[in-house]
């Protein structure tokens, strides 16, 4: 019953989509204000009804429907009830549900929130972000709908859900991550709303503003879940692959941190109006390029949903028919738009434009990157994946001017430093940075690598800089959202220069009772032992570093698939993780992979500090407007 | 009026150009199947393996039994989804005229298999058991399913990997093993 339910209701709220598309238009037509409030109520009322939808899904899970053929195939009678829930989203029909309720969400948050955007301009919005939505209600309806039933293999247990994603970061890492991707339809809609209104000025970058921040956010957190996951899950020790997924959502992210940082100048100058819009609409068409890749299968990744041609076709029509339509509104508002620049170099906005700058193309690198295969292989001239090392030799030198001048912008002024002022002012933390990096070098152990030396020196110089920034004015609230998001990237940069060079790996084959040397501490393996969980076996080997703690590696045996997992054995620290993986069975005893993993931990911390800025900064926005409005 | 006309249409033709090159790209890349990866063993022969017949329960070298035929190798498992899904197809391939199909049931036990084989029907002519997944790294799979053909000198000529639809078997395999029929 309940799937049928909610099929009704996904027609429903269609029908709602449809409506929160037309009533906008009656309401320019006709001048009259009815409408755009009828909208408003459309675009509540689609979110209600898909919230329905979605229960129906999870309580369908829950109550092992295995009718429905998306649930027999991601879930078994076994398994536990949070990860029942979060496989709703674990595959490609319930994640497509996802999207478009995420897109309601935020579309309804809008109406409620976005209160000092005139009513004309919000329908218009509301009406975009339908037209949107619709494209892909069309897509679930035609191609992916996850409520679809099959009677006739009743008594099954459900084929389960795939074992690797059996873990806690399933629960956390798709929603969050999707709250960031699909918010920028948000953005998106904002910005086509402007070019449509023609009303592209400091305003409509007041009224953007929150729902970027929202976005990135939800996408930094996103990032930083998912980094962590395949950190602790895959067995491979690293935190970064440079996979196409990672690097689809990476493309937003630093299209969005450019858009922050110009917004903050059309916001208080007029200039840069063309560009803000310009990367405000290229973040969602990123988004949307990310999900096409994703769900198309052009290319290999690690994160495999079950792929299908004809998905492809329908998701490349959406993004073309967007992009075309972004570009001739951008196109069509071009003159208007664009001001000769007099913009200061050594100013705040010139160094916050440098970095935007930066940003962009380190975006436009990955992209490259990303799409390289794909070129030659349209070209008929090889068949490649472009993996590390090209993305660390293009990622390095940009991120070096990039960390600078992070640094060094917070010296300078709104109106524009001269640079013997800037000079003056940077000596001393200069100083201070110096030897601190020279600290770091003596005591850390002895390497010819420059690079990293540098990536640790603007980490602190970053960092350094920060607390300058924030203790040499009075108005410490203003300044903490942004000293914590800028705090985060020296941590991180930090925890990625030392993370990758001091990192030890150790293969070897040992047996219960024997002792190994993981750089200058020792591992004993000191117990195997066999347990058994809700639905898989366990197999558990006990190990003791350097005498005192004790690390737990598992292989796990799941019941219904049969399939093996690895679950990593981490003891986590400030300072370093120790990781290890318990391998096959040989002759000799276990095959064992050990990781010492220096600051790892730092790379994250810094992704959630520069999380915590963009929320502050948000809650910043909200205190102010509340303010304002009390004083009115 | 001339210098606005050409800026006029470079601002909008320029996007779109790219775009449509963009989109071009996107749009031939999603008939290129990511899933046809070039084996390293393609035109290499077949590495020699020897594993237990899954019936007879006896250790056998795989060379010798498919010895001067066009065989098709399926690798196959029973927790995994995809074969589920393609073993319609695999049957309606085995009914195809001079079709050899054997598979390999990777990292699986016997009695999973056989009970697996006995409820779905069995297409293959040879069914061999790779429980500990050694052949897997033999062979270079990524996972299963995957399918092989070796022509009549035990040399690898055709590697596909993930399900095998309708337009796989009647563009790519049939032709081949037609083809590799022909061949002396």
């Amino acid at each position: 019953m309940l799937p049928e339910i909610a099929i009704f209701g996904l027609s429903l709220a269609l029908l709602f989509a449809v409506m929160q598309f037309i009533l906008p238009i009656m309401g320019f037509k006709t001048q009259s204000n009815n409408y755009f409030v009828l909208t408003e109520w459309a675009a509540t009322l689609q979110f209600v009804v898909l919230l329905v939808c979605f229960s129906c899904l999870a309580i369908s899970f829950i109550n092992n429907d295995f009718t429905v053929n998306y649930i027999a195939k991601q879930s078994a009678l076994t398994l536990p009830w949070y990860y029942k829930i979060a496989a709703c989203w674990a595959g490609h029909e319930g994640s497509l549900l996802l999207w478009i309720c995420i897109v309601a969400f935020w579309t309804c948050m809008l109406v409620f929130f976005a209160k000092r955007m005139p009513l004309a301009f919000k329908a218009t919005v509301l009406g975009i972000l339908a037209l949107m939505n619709f494209g892909f209600y069309v897509f679930l309806f035609v191609s992916s709908q996850p409520f679809s039933r099959n009677f006739v293999q009743v008594g099954l247990d459900g084929s389960d859900l795939n074992p690797i994603l059996q873990d806690p970061g399933l629960l956390f890492h798709p929603p969050v991550l999707y709250m960031g991707y699909v918010g920028f339809a948000i953005t998106f809609a904002i910005a086509a709303a402007g070019l449509i209104h023609n009303k592209i000025d400091q305003q409509w970058a007041i009224w953007i503003k929150p729902w970027v921040l929202l976005s990135w956010c939800s996408l930094t957190l996103g990032i930083v879940f998912g980094s962590w996951w395949a950190y602790h899950v895959l067995g491979w020790g690293g935190w970064w692959f440079w996979d196409p997924v990672e690097n689809a959502s990476l493309l937003p992210w630093l299209l969005a941190t450019a858009l922050l940082h110009i917004l903050q100048v059309t916001k208080n100058q007029q200039q840069l109006r063309f560009i803000c819009v310009l990367v405000a609409i290229l973040t969602y068409i990123m988004s949307l390029l990310g999900t096409f890749l994703v769900r198309s299968g052009v290319l290999i990744s690690v994160h495999t949903f079950a792929t299908d041609s004809s998905r492809g076709i329908f998701l490349l029509a959406y993004l073309l028919i967007i992009a075309t339509i972004s570009i001739l509104l951008l196109a069509y508002r071009y003159p208007k738009l664009c001001q000769k620049n007099s913009l200061l170099m050594i100013s705040r906005p010139g160094l916050i434009l440098c970095n935007s700058i930066l940003l962009l193309v380190m975006a436009a690198t990955v992209l490259l990157g990303t799409l390289y295969p794909l070129i030659l292989e349209v070209l008929g001239i090889a068949k490649i994946s472009v993996g590390m090392p090209y993305f660390n030799m293009v990622f390095i030198p940009l991120s070096i001017p990039l960390i600078f001048l992070m640094g060094l912008a917070y010296y300078s002024s709104w109106q524009g430093t001269s640079i013997k002022e800037l000079l003056k002012s940077i000596a001393l933390p200069l100083v201070i940075v110096c030897c601190l990096t020279t600290g770091v070098i003596i005591i850390s152990p002895k390497t010819d690598s420059v690079i990293i030396y540098l990536g640790v020196g603007l980490g602190i110089w970053v960092i350094i800089s920060s607390f300058v920034y924030l203790f040499k004015h009075s108005n410490i609230k203003l300044r903490l959202p942004i000293t914590l998001a800028h705090l985060g990237v020296g941590i991180t940069a930090i925890g990625i220069s030392i993370t990758s060079h001091y990192s030890q790996t150790l293969d070897t084959i040992i047996d219960v009772g024997e002792q190994v040397k993981l750089g200058n501490k020792t591992v004993e393996f000191v117990t195997l032992e066999s347990m058994k969980s809700d639905n898989y076996r366990i197999l558990q080997g006990t190990f003791k570093y350097n005498k005192k703690h004790y690390i737990y590696p598992q292989r796990r045996k799941y019941d219904v698939s049969q399939q093996i997992t690895g679950q990593m054995g981490i003891k986590s620290g400030i300072f370093a993780d120790v990781y290890i993986v318990l391998g096959e069975q040989v002759d000799q005893g276990w095959a064992i992979r050990m990781y010492y993993k220096p600051l790892i931990r730092w790379i994250w911390f810094g992704g959630i500090l520069m999380f915590l800025g963009g929320m502050l900064s948000l809650v910043n926005l909200i205190y102010n407007k509340l303010r304002l409005e009390t004083k009115l | 009026m001339k210098r606005f006309k050409k800026i006029f249409t470079i601002r909008y033709i320029l996007p779109l150009s790219l775009l449509l090159l963009v989109g071009y790209l996107l749009l031939v890349s999603l008939s290129n199947d990511p899933s046809k990866l070039p084996s390293a063993l393609k035109n290499k022969p077949l590495p020699t393996l020897t594993l237990k017949e899954i019936f007879s329960d006896r250790p056998e070298s795989i060379a010798q039994t498919i010895q001067g035929q066009v065989t098709i190798i399926n690798i196959w498992s029973t927790w995994c989804p995809s074969c589920k899904t393609e073993y319609p197809l695999i049957k309606k391939l085995a009914k195809e005229p001079h079709i050899n199909l054997t598979s390999i049931v990777y990292k699986d036990s016997r009695s999973r298999a056989l009970t697996w084989l006995s409820k779905n029907g069995n297409p293959y002519q040879h069914v061999w058991l790779d429980e500990d997944g050694s052949a897997g790294i033999e062979l270079g799979i990524y996972g299963t399913p995957e399918l092989f053909i070796v022509d009549k000198q035990g040399i690898v000529r055709y590697r596909y990997a993930g399900a095998i639809r309708t337009t796989t078997i009647e563009n790519n395999i049939l032709p081949l093993v037609g083809q590799l029929l022909n061949e002396q």
